[in-house]
């Protein structure tokens, strides 16, 4: 095309002077004004002033140029109002570059003047290669759904709900039980205020009820998941309640004539008098918490055609005949607060869960302390119990020893003449919990014990039961018989969570929990527009789990505002060279591709973290980056070949990844760490991007060394990029050696942000092999 | 099936009416036994508290031994089993180079409890049991080594295994709940701390008579001899009466498959068990 | 600030001082699982739990020497109940061989003449074994003993 758009307008902004005084500028403009492509060529004095930007844009609308290279150490605050300024003046922001000389050690005073000026030439040639392949680019905007999808209606999944009901979001609260609530619901209370959680889940759900902008699905689950943020289609099933929710008003006339009681405690439990054999009727009100207030029936308890409850209901509210129901939605985004199951402590049967009557979880001492029972004399707690254990849960559940500081508390308060001993390892009760530990400490008739039992045993016939430990303070035998033993067991994630994992592609941890990037984003999970809150994500309390919940929330907002804006620089897949071989789908680290109708495979926007996995990883270099094509780098690697270093000394041409990487690199030439002036780079998205054949073309092309610099495993930005570019070197080295160049002219390195001394170093020594190595015989 | 016989040390000498039960109920069985020829001394726990590399060397002669026969080694004694499997498991998994054990090929090794409740199964028991112990009150009892560190088989539960009780009740008997089967008898600091073992083998003894049971049964020479050989002196210790029978599993067995108690050397029992054999109806 | 024993502050370095079938014990938490399960943990003045911890400050020597070494019956209890995987029995009986080797444990003659038995013959007997030890020390029940001597003798279990 030669229009007016095609040519460039080349502007040097030398602030503070040095280029000038590190080069001759008038000179390298004289060159450059030659250069193809050049409309206009030109100093100027601060374009931020007012005024300072006339030069640009008179040429701008007199058509000398229709886009724009900037020279000069520009910051990004800086580019970024001059791409505002020149918007107005109707530039397409896309259509400009940068090219920083000081950044790449042209002002390095050691270097010699010549070698200096040549190089600033090859720099500003190989911006003007890419400055002419811009395309003039526009966000794209894809419609978005205001909706948000919330899986557990628990403390986290209702808090989150709070959230976004109150910001006028529509809310759909997904929950498998027949009511909201969820572990939470059923503790007697929790602290550190020691609150009955019925009157903490309420003042949640006051800012639910009746809000026309939440829907509650309870006995729900989700079945599957379509689509990327903005834009996901979710598909629920709903098992029958067997009563309408519309007419069931909870009169409870339908339970007192239930003929059918099921038993709540397992049968190895309901032979202490304590232990209180509970029952419910197979028609009762939702659980854990009554709401929605219409009852549910237990169908598979009910004998057969018995229809009580139907005769008795005033409001004919029971349908008997109720079929599970299919549901679409549309959100934009989704919340995971699948929370938590309790570790199975059957199965460290050292402490004979299941098959003494008197050993319990601290979950169950919860039903205990709820009921009105007398607890029994002497109870003894044992901590960690299948917890920071090799051979069950090798983590520590956070939790549990403030779970048992408020069951002694309470225990305490409702029969003070009961005595309790508590065995530990160690005792976590962080931050202001330290005041209940040290009142308990000082409680009568509380004992704290450093030492682990490892077994229980019967006592005698007495039904109660031995415990023998070695007070490891003191280093003595304790033998101590208790009435009932409190198993203080962990947290493992829900079973609910796995399933929900596999349906939307979310990874775990080797933990089971979900993974994210727990400094940085912990409720961010590695699908976009997916977050995870609360105990689904790591073993928390319910403060902790609110907090979190509330994060969640508000990273969800973005994706939920009706549009979403899509920056441009997207992959694109040439129809033409790809054979389908599914590479991208299958390393893309956030797995955002899937195939379109003719089969090809394409990246869904809403899903896509423009990383350039894909163009890397393309065997056949079909994928290009929009704004970053292969074609502008293949042609910025062609301007790279032109030797300016002199005959003798070896040219290196480096990808630094932008997030650590390129900012190590920058540091080390400013702080002047003896980074060689043989090096010339290029900023990519992550070091995934470079694909083979770029490496390739740049050693054909008679550049002596090629060096690839991403971030250090576990940092990567984009989970594993600087990983995947090292998994293709194999297939590298094959290539290379068939072109009769040697592999080992190209190298990759980690880096930390701050490793300035690495890079320069690296830097030398790369410099120094190659020399020893002898020039690339392809160099001109 | 055909296994590989290593009885060890006790089974020659004070246990050697453990061999005569156990020769004399394998035909009906249906097991065949070859001893191993020249077998050694597994060293029991002394070998390893002198040197690794000897201790390691005695298992291995047996396993050498027996690598030259497509036969599995059945042993009857928990220690002899536990000091082999170690050895075997640590070349298995390559910590010992095969040069050092000198095996070409690793055999494989089984106790008897794992023979008769594996292998062989409760259900072909129960199918040559012809007079039923009904009524009878058993106490299995196991020991340390038998099921830990390494599990029965490889499956058995570590903390309540439950092999010796299915087959207890494959022979028509009941076999009583004991909380305190995996703990010590003293066995091996008998002769080196004689009153701390003792008072283990006491506090055994003491916690099985108080469910009542009518006997003991064990898999192993060394807790024969504590519970039974001692239970004089460990009466004396305790200052307790207990008169309890404490038998092989290989007598309980032989008992139900109909044979003669002398056979099964029974007569050779330290502690009497008229009164036991009386309740089975037995001379 | 007071120093205690110089000797003492140095050694929390486990890795230069133990042979390395020791260090094992560096991951022990001090939780006390193996004493509570271990039959003869109060016979003496040191719990297993203790012998661990005197091998993450590195006193070998002192560990070597403890009373519970020789008396551990080899139960495994302690082994199978660690929550960090360590086979505490393992580590007793390495110390058993460590202090042979440098002389710090002597072997009493029960041991010697079992070792030396399995060498010669390749069997224990198991009579001359028991006769041996009765004769060095009394038997703790000396009336018992002798009428079970005798009742095996006549059952002909002392082969």
């Amino acid at each position: 095309m030669d229009g007016p758009s095609s040519k460039i307008g080349l502007f040097v902004w030398d602030q503070g002077g040095r280029l000038g005084r590190a080069i001759d500028l008038a000179f390298l403009l004289e060159n450059l004004s030659r250069a193809k492509g050049i409309g206009h060529c030109s100093i100027v004095e601060d374009p931020l002033a007012p005024g300072g930007l006339s030069p640009v844009t008179e040429g701008l609308e007199k058509g000398e140029f229709g886009r724009v290279l900037w020279v000069g150490p520009f910051s990004l605050e800086q580019q970024e109002v001059l791409r505002q300024q020149l918007a107005k003046a109707g530039l397409n922001p896309f259509l400009q570059e940068w090219c920083d000389l000081e950044e790449q050690g042209v002002c390095d005073g050691e270097v010699d003047q010549e070698a200096r000026q040549r190089k600033a030439l090859v720099l500003v040639q190989m911006a003007l290669a890419r400055t002419r392949l811009l395309e003039p680019l526009v966000p794209v905007e894809i419609p978005a759904s205001q909706s948000v999808l919330i899986v557990g209606a628990g403390v986290a999944g209702l808090h989150a709900a709070v959230s976004l009901a109150r910001l006028g979001k529509r809310v759909h609260l997904v929950e498998k039980e027949s009511g909201v609530g969820g572990k939470v619901a059923s503790l007697h209370r929790f602290y550190p205020r020691l609150c009955d959680p019925l009157c903490g889940l309420e003042f949640a759900l006051q800012a639910l009820i009746g809000s026309e902008m939440v829907e509650f699905h309870t006995l729900s689950r989700v079945t599957s998941v379509d689509g990327g943020r903005g834009n996901f289609h979710v598909r629920l099933t709903k098992a029958p309640r067997y009563v309408s929710e519309d007419r069931c008003n909870g009169c409870g006339e339908c339970s007192r004539v239930c003929p059918v009681a099921i038993p709540l405690t397992s049968e190895g439990h309901r032979s202490k008098e304590y232990l209180h054999a509970l029952t419910v009727r197979a028609i009762h009100p939702a659980s854990p918490m009554p709401f929605p207030s219409a009852y549910v029936i237990e169908r598979a308890y009910c004998p057969p055609d018995c229809e009580e409850c139907l005769k008795a209901c005033p409001s004919s509210a029971v349908n008997l005949e109720q079929e599970p129901r299919e549901l679409e939605l549309s959100v934009g985004a989704i919340i995971v607060a699948t929370g938590w199951d309790p570790y199975p402590l059957n199965r460290v049967e050292e402490f004979g869960y299941g098959a003494y009557p008197n050993v319990i979880t601290n979950l169950d001492m919860e039903r205990v302390l709820s009921s009105n029972n007398r607890p029994p004399r002497t109870i003894g707690f044992v901590q960690c119990v299948g917890s920071r254990d090799d051979r069950h849960l090798p983590y520590c559940s956070s939790v549990c020893c403030s779970v048992t500081l408020k069951q002694v508390l309470y225990l305490k308060q409702k029969a003070p003449d009961a005595h309790c001993y508590v065995f530990y390892q160690d005792i976590r009760s962080p931050g202001f919990q330290e005041e209940l530990y040290q009142k308990l400490k000082e409680t009568e008739g509380v004992t704290f014990v450093r030492g682990m039992p490892s077994t229980v045993r019967p006592h005698g016939d007495t039904g109660r039961l031995r415990l023998r430990v070695e007070d490891t303070l003191s280093g003595r035998e304790v033998n101590i018989e208790v009435d009932l033993l409190v198993l203080a067991g962990g947290m493992i994630p829900s079973r609910e969570s796995e399933e929900l994992a596999g349906i939307l592609g979310l990874p775990r941890n080797s933990l089971g929990f979900f993974e994210s990037h727990l400094q940085c984003h912990p409720e961010e999970s590695q699908r976009s527009g997916i977050y995870v809150a609360g105990c689904c994500r790591e073993p928390m309390n319910v403060a902790a789990s609110i907090e979190s919940a509330r994060h969640a929330a508000m990273e969800a907002l973005p994706f939920l505002n009706g549009s979403v804006l899509i920056k441009p620089m997207y992959p694109v897949v040439d129809k033409t060279k790809c054979d389908k071989c599914k590479r991208c789908m299958e390393e893309c680290p956030f797995g955002s591709f899937y195939f379109d109708e003719d089969g090809f495979p394409t990246p869904h926007l809403g899903r896509c973290r423009q990383c350039g996995n894909c163009v890397g990883i393309c065997p056949l270099g079909a994928i290009s980056l929009r704004h970053l094509t292969m074609k502008q780098m293949a042609a910025q690697i062609q301007a790279a070949s032109a030797s300016f270093m002199g005959k003798e000394e070896p040219t290196v041409l480096a990808f630094l990844c932008q997030n650590d990487a390129y900012w190590a690199a920058r540091e080390a030439v400013k702080r002047g760490m003896g980074v060689p002036p043989n090096v010339l780079f290029i900023k990519v998205p992550c070091a995934g991007y470079v694909n083979n054949a770029l490496i390739a073309d740049a050693l054909a092309l008679g550049i002596d060394g090629v060096l690839i610099a991403g971030c250090e495993d576990g940092q990567c930005h984009y989970v594993k990029g600087n990983q995947l570019v090292r998994k293709r070197s194999d297939d590298l080295s094959d290539k290379l050696r068939k072109m009769m160049i040697e592999p080992d002219r190209v190298r990759f390195v980690n880096l930390e942000i701050r490793d300035s001394a690495k890079y320069a170093k690296v830097m030398r020594l790369f410099v120094q092999e190659l020399k020893a190595m002898g020039l690339n015989p392809f160099k001109i | 099936m055909r296994y590989l016989y290593y009885p060890g040390c006790s089974l020659k000498g004070t246990a050697r009416d453990y061999e005569e039960s156990l020769l004399a109920v394998i035909p009906a069985l249906g097991i065949e036994l070859q001893e191993l020829g020249k077998w050694r001394c597994c060293g029991a726990s002394a070998a390893r508290a002198k040197d690794s590399k000897w201790a390691r060397a005695l298992a291995s002669a047996t396993l050498a031994i027996a690598q030259d026969y497509e036969m599995d080694i059945l042993m009857p004694c928990s220690s002899c089993y536990a000091n082999h499997v170690r050895v075997l498991l640590e070349t298995q998994k390559g910590e010992v180079p095969v040069e050092l054990t000198g095996l070409r090929r690793i055999p494989r090794v089984k106790h008897l409890l794992e023979v008769l409740a594996q292998d062989l199964g409760p259900d072909e028991i129960r199918g040559q049991v012809v007079r039923p112990l009904t009524g009878l009150r058993v106490l299995p009892y196991y020991g340390c080594l038998v099921g830990r560190p390494f599990r029965l088989g490889g499956t058995e539960s570590v903390e309540n295994p439950q092999a010796l009780e299915r087959i207890v009740q494959a022979t028509g008997a009941e076999a009583l709940a004991f909380p305190w089967k995996l703990d010590c008898c003293g066995g091996p600091i008998l002769f080196s701390h004689e009153r701390v073992a003792i008072r283990l083998a006491g506090q055994v003894l003491k916690e099985a008579v108080r469910l009542s049971p009518h006997c003991l049964v064990v898999v192993c020479p060394l807790c024969h001899l504590m519970l039974d050989g001692k239970q004089r002196a460990v009466e004396k210790e305790m200052g307790q009466r207990f008169g309890l029978p404490v038998l092989y599993i290989t007598q309980l067995l032989g008992l139900a498959l109909g044979l003669d108690p002398r056979r099964l050397g029974m007569h050779r029992l330290i502690t009497p068990s008229e009164t036991l054999l009386a309740r089975l109806g037995r001379p | 600030m007071s120093m205690g024993n110089e000797k003492d502050l140095r050694s929390m370095t486990p890795k230069e001082n133990l042979p390395e079938e020791l260090l094992p014990a560096i991951q022990c938490v001090q939780c006390g699982k193996c004493s509570s399960g271990c039959p003869v943990a109060f016979e003496t003045s040191h719990t297993p739990r203790k012998l661990l911890r005197f091998l993450q400050w590195g006193w070998l020597e002192d560990a070597s020497r403890s009373p519970f070494v020789p008396l551990c019956a080899q139960c495994q209890t302690c082994t199978v109940r660690c929550p960090r995987g360590i086979d505490v029995s393992g580590v007793v009986l390495a110390l058993q061989r460590t202090g042979r080797a440098r002389g710090w444990i002597r072997p009493d003659s029960f041991h010697k003449t079992l070792e030396e038995m399995i060498e010669r013959t390749g069997r224990v007997s198991e009579l001359r074994l028991g006769l041996l030890v009765a004769m060095r020390r009394l038997p703790v029940h000396p009336l018992e003993d002798l009428i079970l001597f005798f009742k095996m003798l006549l059952r002909g279990k002392l082969g």
